[in-house]
């Protein structure tokens, strides 16, 4: 009984370590905006590099930099805009941020409701509006859309979403008639939702990329090499949608 | 239901009783290494606990408490939970009773289908529930209107997760009661509802009550079903635990806050559980 007991225990530990292979695993902590643009340069990173495991956690990246501020062995800090650098404690290492793109805000709605011209005209009387939450960058960035265009949300039904993605499938599913999502969001859209095209400079948002880890052991260099690699990527098709870093 | 807090047990038919301690030593034979592992679950159960009042930023609570957005909340919950609980008594009560007393075909399935709030990961039954009765889903393509971001919608979320522990409670009394009373009753002329009523209800109050209790205490903290499907609208649909994850981010300290409050009112609903239902003797 002991024995089969530590067995058990010794093949869980193993399961856990990754059976004692010598991959190295790099911690990626991305924005949700990001989700399909990194799963895909994981895929493309991991098949060029067949040592190294890039492992994401994705959240929104208010969510993310308090899980590495709390001590969460994050290797690459990838949140949707560089202001999230401000106000990452980790205890005295220096990063760098390298700003590789930007987004903006972008109002999506279905298409078949005619939902359209009412919200061009700043009317959203009685309509459901889902949005991010203050604090994450897209919610913040909806602030300042709101403020930009003019829009009344006093008699709207209005819901504060952890991240992007979750706007974005509250209006996928048909149950918030109005959304505020990033412009790069609007590649992965059904064609039951449009986007308005509003231009609203004010929502910009600059990403940036930064290793929290130092250089030097294995991790951080593989780290550092995801990183490079992601810059790399951030003028090619993968980041549709996304404009160039100011 | 197993056991509740250290030396009382709830009995099937809801009520906590005394658990008979013969001594306060640890059983003899016990090993010592079957000890150490019981202190390293408790440690599991109450570090976190520890974590939080070490955290906890005590000179600011009130204030931080009596905040407009925390008393909105508090008010939501208030609200969601308790019309929770009552639905989950009128609705539940009946389930229970054709559970425990009618045979017919598809009954095991009836009752997994009752059980499979308690094991499903909220959030995919609050996907599950904007199928059903959301705006485009099953009911609200027939009635025009879908629940997300209304109270009721977040009622219905909470309901639907808490009412299995109500069920359940009040059918495992209901077995243990003795069809004879109501057979006599029965006897002496009393019609269907009227038995249901004067002679079986009576016999289970208190399982009802429990029940009812923990499944209050079940929607107070229900998160992932009602950010899911009811969605997080201030005032409306977002209640302490959504203020709480709302919080964490942006304003941990009142987000500590709060996580204390709704563990005083657990530690409030457990200990109310052992008082009230232990027979004074």
């Amino acid at each position: 009984m002991i024995r089969r007991l530590a067995a058990l225990i010794c093949l869980v530990a193993l399961t856990v370590a990754g059976c004692g292979d010598s991959t190295v695993t790099v911690d990626v902590f991305a924005a949700s905006s990001l989700t399909d643009v990194f799963t895909e340069l994981e895929q493309r990173f991991e098949a060029d590099n067949p040592g190294v495991d890039i492992r994401l956690n994705l959240a929104g990246s208010d969510t993310l930099r308090r899980q590495i501020n709390d001590g969460a062995d994050a290797h690459v800090f990838a949140p949707a805009s560089i202001d999230l650098f401000d106000g990452l404690s980790l205890d005295g290492r220096a990063v760098e941020p390298i700003p590789y793109a930007s987004n903006q805000l972008e109002i999506i709605t279905e298409r078949d409701r005619g939902l359209a011209s009412r919200v061009r005209a700043g009317d959203l009387a009685g309509l459901v509006v889902a949005r991010c939450s203050p604090g994450v960058p897209c919610g913040d960035a909806a602030d300042r859309l709101i403020e930009s265009l003019g829009l009344d949300l006093s008699d709207a039904t209005v819901t504060s979403e952890q991240n992007v993605r979750a706007v974005l499938s509250k209006v996928e599913l048909g149950e918030a008639d109005v959304g505020f999502v990033y412009r790069s969001d609007v590649n992965v859209l059904s064609d039951d939702v449009m986007a308005l095209d509003v231009e609203a400079d004010s929502t910009k948002v600059t990403l940036a990329i930064g290793v929290l880890t130092s250089a030097g052991d294995t991790a951080g260099n593989a780290a550092a090499a995801f990183v490079a690699f992601v810059i790399s990527e951030a003028d090619g098709p993968v980041f549709f949608g996304f404009d160039p870093a100011p | 239901m197993g056991q509740c807090s250290s030396g009382s047990i709830l009995r099937h038919d809801g009520r906590l009783v005394k658990r008979r301690t013969t001594t306060s030593r640890p059983a003899p034979g016990l090993p010592t290494s079957i000890i150490v592992i019981a202190v390293i679950a408790i440690a599991l159960l109450v570090l976190p606990l520890v974590g939080l009042l070490i955290q906890a930023p005590w000179s600011s609570l009130f204030s931080l408490l009596g905040n407009e957005a925390t008393l909105t909340a508090i008010r939501v919950s208030a609200v969601v939970s308790l019309a929770a609980a009552a639905l989950s008594i009128l609705i539940g009560v009946p389930l229970a009773f054709l559970l425990a007393r009618v045979e017919f075909p598809g009954k095991s399935i009836i009752r997994t289908i009752v059980t499979v709030p308690l094991v499903l990961p909220p959030v995919v039954t609050g996907v599950a529930l904007i199928y059903g009765f959301g705006r485009s889903g099953l009911l609200g393509k027939v009635l025009g209107f879908g629940l997300p971001f209304t109270t009721v919608g977040a009622v219905v979320a909470a309901t639907v997760v808490a009412m299995p522990f109500l069920v359940l409670s009040v059918e495992g009394a209901l077995r243990s009661v003795d069809p004879r009373f109501d057979q006599m009753a029965a006897s002496l002329g009393a019609g269907p509802l009227h038995r249901w009523w004067h002679v079986s209800l009576p016999m289970i109050r208190p399982s009802i009550l429990a029940g009812a209790v923990l499944a209050w205490a079940r929607a107070l903290g229900e998160f992932g079903a009602t950010i899911t499907f009811a969605g997080n609208v201030p005032g409306v649909t977002r209640t302490l635990p959504l203020e709480v994850s709302t919080a964490i981010n942006s304003d941990p300290d009142r987000a500590v806050a709060l996580s204390l409050l709704m563990l005083a009112v657990s530690l409030a609903v457990l200990i109310g559980l052992r008082d009230s239902w232990v027979p004074r003797r």
